[in-house]
């Protein structure tokens, strides 16, 4: 049997310092600093606090990461390119241009989010069937992307203002809860009453694939300011917690279905943070299984929020097509990388 | 300062066509740059979109929060510049702007939106001190559900 490629690899899109070593799809290691007790009084990640954590903790992440392994035995370096704050990325770039450098490795340069999409190939014997659909939802993104081969996506629906966790995050700070706002919102929602507000589900009577939450942010702040702050006491919390989760899942659900019924998808996978909500992946469970479409879904928490070993699956499919950085000098951060052009209608 | 009141996020957008409109011929030689003041759903994304509207962007213009620098590329009367998004919600020092190179952002022809700006309003001037832009102020408040009212005001 051929070898697959041992491949380390860096992500530092954002607020987690992240290395890892694949063989082929398996993840030998995956190591992530977080930042996220760093940004926590801000209420969101600082862009320049982020470079400072990076550039102190990188080198003990990659050395972690890659741990007893051999230099030589290494195929591949890889390195996210985008998207993400462009100061964050710089650090990983610098640091695996060095790297690829010294011991004269080719690098492969990932899309952050093609490496959410694939993350439910990590650990996974099975090959996904062409073509699937993705459903990625995360701080920065909530997208539909249709792969009719792996590294050729189609952009089907992505979000028109905030993402999803970024309504999390947003509505926590309406409710005075803390950040980020999606574990706490999801961890309130369990013993909350969904059907307490009426909160519009956004798009519902949008025909395209895309996503809005900012009504229904608007909406929120509407809600609760109509209610005076002395009532605003834990149960409240937890019925406003599970009526928001509420709308954003179905809408969430709404164009997810739309695109399982338009385009056959013979798989889902689904990447992200924000699939760590469970009542959300419950909700594309149950309406996957009714037609009859198996989801993949990342092995474990890790996978599912930022990470390297996620790159490292990406660059391993970018590996067996040869796409390697020609010059290593010239590689730039792409903090607007999109997984490709949208072809949609626009809206208005 | 002009005052008027937007009764949906279609007539925020309409707004921002007007007023960019109003200021169009600045982008000769200058740099044009709104500052979005207002609360959290005030309709400042919209505001954005009407500008990118009006720069003929096709591109959705959406949150800037993640990246808090995003651009788009316009062309305009055969002139072509970068429109830019920025999201000042978590920034606090010039330090912090400069570090993300904001003042390579500013060049004639180039249309900045700034969210948040209210944070520092001094950092901006700092920043802006000596280069060659024009900053319309732009005042986006909550009235009764739906209703925004919007002032605007420019300096040069």
């Amino acid at each position: 049997m051929k070898k697959e490629p041992l491949i380390l690899s860096i992500d530092t899109s954002c607020d987690e310092t992240a290395a890892a070593v694949t063989l082929g799809r398996r993840v030998l290691s995956n190591v992530v600093w977080s930042q996220v007790a760093i940004h926590r009084p801000w209420g969101g990640v600082v862009p320049n606090l982020a470079k400072r954590a990076h550039q102190k903790h990188i080198d003990e992440v990659v050395n972690t990461a890659k741990k007893s392994i051999n230099w030589q035995t290494i195929d591949a370096m890889a390195v996210t390119q985008g998207p993400g704050l462009a100061i964050a990325l710089e650090v990983g770039i610098k640091r695996a241009k060095e790297i690829a450098k010294k011991y004269n490795k080719p690098l492969i340069a990932v899309d952050h989010m093609e490496g959410h999409l694939l993350s439910s190939l990590a650990q996974n014997s099975e090959s996904p069937k062409l073509p699937f659909l993705g459903l990625l939802v995360s701080g920065g993104h909530t997208e539909l992307v249709l792969a009719r081969k792996i590294g050729q996506y189609q952009i089907l629906g992505q979000t028109l203002d905030d993402a999803a966790g970024e309504a999390f995050d947003k509505v926590a700070k309406m409710l005075g809860l803390g950040y980020p706002g999606g574990p706490i919102i999801s961890q309130l929602a369990k013993d909350g009453d969904m059907t307490k507000f009426d909160l519009p589900v956004p798009m519902i009577h949008n025909q395209s694939l895309n996503f809005s939450f900012s009504g229904l942010k608007t909406a929120c702040l509407y809600k609760i300011r109509k209610i005076p702050e002395k009532k605003r006491d834990k149960q409240f919390l937890r019925d406003f917690a599970a009526s928001f989760q509420y709308a954003l899942v179905q809408s969430i659900i709404l164009k997810f279905k739309k695109a399982v019924k338009i385009y056959h998808p013979k798989q889902v996978l689904l990447g992200g943070g924000v699939i760590n909500n469970s009542y959300l992946c419950q909700e594309v469970k149950k309406t996957a299984r009714c037609f009859g479409t198996a989801v993949f879904i990342p092995q474990n928490r890790k996978l599912l929020t930022d990470n390297a070993a996620m790159i490292g699956i990406a660059a391993y499919y970018k590996f067996l097509r040869k796409e390697f950085v020609r010059d290593i000098d010239e590689l730039d951060r792409k903090p607007n990388l999109s997984l490709e052009a949208p072809i949609f209608g626009y809206p208005d | 300062m002009k005052t008027t009141v937007t009764f949906n996020a279609q007539e925020t957008k309409w707004l921002a066509k007007k007023i960019f409109r109003e200021n169009k011929k600045e982008l000769a030689q200058k740099c044009l740059i709104f500052a979005l003041q207002g609360e959290l759903g005030t309709g400042k994304t919209q505001f954005a979109k009407g500008l990118g509207k009006a720069l003929g962007i096709k591109k959705i213009i959406v949150s800037p929060s993640f990246t808090l620098i995003r651009e788009y590329p316009f062309k305009i009367n055969g002139k072509k510049g970068i429109f830019y998004h920025l999201d000042a919600w978590r920034i606090e020092t010039p330090e912090e702007w400069l570090s993300l190179g904001v003042k390579e952002l500013v060049k004639p022809g180039n249309v900045i939106a700034i969210e948040w700006p209210e944070k520092g309003r001094e950092t901006w001037n700092k920043i802006f001190d000596k280069l060659p832009v024009t900053i319309i102020w732009v005042k986006l408040k909550h009235r009764r559900k739906g209703e925004r009212k919007i002032s605007w005001s420019s300096k040069k």
